[in-house]
């Protein structure tokens, strides 16, 4: 064993992580998400005293966040896997057009987020013997709200790697995960500090979660979180999609070529 | 030429100014170039490594917008009309992929849709251009393990799923056996005599180049330096080289070629290299004939475009 090829394998590997977002994502993001995430709902735990309704609460945030997270996944891995195949440049060589894309890829999310949807509310039940479902109807405008949530996230992480190449792949799996804490996805947004609940109030999600809390709680659907989530959701959707579609085009200033190399 | 134009290229030009994404200067890419390409004609796009042939053809194909100038196909602006456009043109280069986890036939299939073929026109299309291609056998594996050169077929049945009128093929043979690049060559032919479809050809193979191409266009630092025939190309800078072996009078050649005015090399063995232009061959050697000069051996060399292009890519 020789001190110098070991320090050699070791350099290769240090010299990259400044350099390589994905190394550098795993160092610094997640450790410190997960504390955020944690942390705050560790405190609303220690808080409340604990109704019999905690299980099914975390158990049907976890299935709601599951879609807002599928849903953005699947806009920006359809193109990653494009740039991924080199086949960006075939596919819009052709006469395929932006918006058609688009939808298409819509299209497949909507498709694979209702698969894990209903997946995982069958997984709960077998497992915990609760049922999400038992929500009734009032469930789809939530599940349907939060999707559009996915997308306009979605949106906007394909734009920036659409612009910005490979190098950034990454961020298709850390973005939606960034809106968790303040998006009152676990625990209520009074249990965050002052200067997070007004960033928590400008999302969507938040007016989704606390809704389903409520929900769960009362059996009663709040039609005012409801509205709000609502424009938001077509406010952040519209501006998102109109960025993308920008960014898209200006992108064809440097050619949609480059975009299949990592670099 | 008569035939009618399809594709009119106008002033066009590129430069990749400084930003986020390119170098600190701008970069004139293309500069200028404005060409047009006719009904069943093969046109060659030659030129040195960074002369701008890549990014013209994705100029051409619409996914680098220019910053000048305009690209017009069958009559309508490229950027105006763009899908409507593109459903007739389609493009096949050897450095290309397809997604590696689908199988040649579904690749296929799914370009077959991308066109608007029926489900019945996609199965013909597919066996036919497969057949033709030697991968009929293999349609269905997976793209991802294929050799380049069956990549390439695969890349290059992908471009004739539709019946195109436009083909651009950047080195469609690049990566091919040469019985399979001659099979190809003859598939560009069919396809240019029996369907009319005009070809932009880039390839780094001359003699390919004059065997397929009508006319070359040789691009240099994003301009073009070239646009003719490959022989008048190849004529711009070398002459026909005509070799003799003489039988005994050496010296009655020598005086006879030096009084003519013609460019010649003695050889050893009474051998004579003589620069002559092509249409003066035939005449010289009636002239020889007459002067009573005989010769035992005769070789023509004709120039060559890849002298040429020799020559460009030595000064760029």
């Amino acid at each position: 064993m020789k001190l110098y090829r070991i320090n050699a394998v070791f350099l290769r590997h240090l010299i990259l992580v400044p350099r390589d977002l994905n190394r550098f994502v795993e160092l610094i993001y997640w450790p410190f998400m997960d504390i955020v995430l944690w942390g705050f709902m560790s405190f609303w735990v220690q808080k409340e005293s604990l109704t019999a309704e905690l299980p099914l609460i975390l158990l049907t945030a976890l299935v709601l966040w599951s879609l807002v997270y599928r849903a953005n996944m699947e806009i920006s891995y359809s193109l990653l896997d494009e740039l991924w195949s080199h086949n960006m440049v075939n596919l819009f060589s052709s006469p395929l057009t932006f918006s058609e894309w688009v939808v298409a890829v819509l299209m497949l999310g909507i498709v694979k987020v209702l698969f894990v949807f209903f997946y995982s509310i069958a997984a709960i039940y077998f497992l915990y013997s609760l049922n999400v479902l038992s929500l009734g109807l009032s469930l789809i405008p939530y599940a349907l709200l939060l999707i559009i949530s996915g997308w306009s996230i979605g949106f906007i992480v394909t734009a920036v790697i659409c612009f910005f190449g490979q190098k950034l792949q990454t961020l298709v799996w850390v973005t939606a995960y960034l809106f968790v804490p303040f998006s009152a996805v676990y625990y209520p947004v009074s249990s965050l500090p002052v200067w997070a609940q007004k960033i928590s109030y400008c999302l969507p999600m938040t007016y989704i979660f606390e809704g389903m809390r409520e929900l769960v709680a009362t059996g009663i659907v709040n039609r005012y979180y409801l509205l709000w989530a609502t424009i938001l959701n077509i406010v952040f959707c519209v501006v998102s999609l109109l960025f993308f579609k920008y960014i898209f085009e200006k992108t064809k200033i440097y050619g949609l070529a480059r975009l299949e190399r990592f670099e | 030429m008569n035939a009618p134009i399809l594709v009119s290229i106008k002033n066009l030009v590129k430069i990749f100014y400084p930003g986020w994404i390119t170098a600190s200067r701008p970069f004139v890419a293309v500069d200028g170039i404005s060409f047009d390409i006719h009904e069943g004609e093969v046109l060659g796009f030659l030129g040195p490594n960074g002369a701008g042939k890549t990014t013209t053809i994705q100029m051409l194909l619409g996914v680098m917008k220019p910053t000048s100038g305009s690209i017009n196909y069958f009559g309508k602006d490229l950027s105006t009309h763009r899908s409507e456009i593109l459903q007739h043109v389609t493009f096949a280069s050897a450095y290309a992929r397809l997604p590696s986890r689908l199988t040649i036939a579904e690749n296929l299939d799914i370009y077959g849709r991308l066109y608007g073929l029926s489900q019945r026109d996609r199965k013909a299309r597919i066996e036919e251009l497969l057949t033709l291609f030697g991968l009929w056998h293999k349609r269905n594996a997976m793209t991802g393990p294929l050799s380049a050169g069956q990549m390439t077929r695969v890349m290059l049945a992908k471009a004739f799923m539709p019946q195109p009128k436009v083909v651009l093929l950047d080195e469609p043979t690049a990566s091919l056996d040469p019985d399979v690049a001659a099979e190809v060559r003859n598939f560009i032919w069919q396809q240019q005599h029996e369907h009319k479809t005009a070809f932009l050809f880039t390839s780094h193979n001359m003699a390919e180049v004059e065997e397929v191409c009508d006319r070359v266009l040789i691009l240099k630092r994003g301009s073009i330096v070239a646009n003719s025939t490959p022989a008048e190309i190849a004529a711009r800078i070398s002459k026909t080289r005509l070799h003799l072996l003489m039988c005994e009078q050496k010296d009655q050649a020598r005086i006879y070629l030096q009084t003519q005015g013609y460019i010649f090399k003695e050889g050893p063995h009474n051998f004579f290299e003589i620069e002559i232009d092509d249409h003066d061959v035939a005449q010289l050697l009636v002239d020889l004939a007459r002067e009573g000069i005989d010769y035992s051996q005769i070789s023509i060399d004709k120039p060559r475009l890849e002298d040429y292009f020799l020559q460009i890519a030595k000064n760029n």
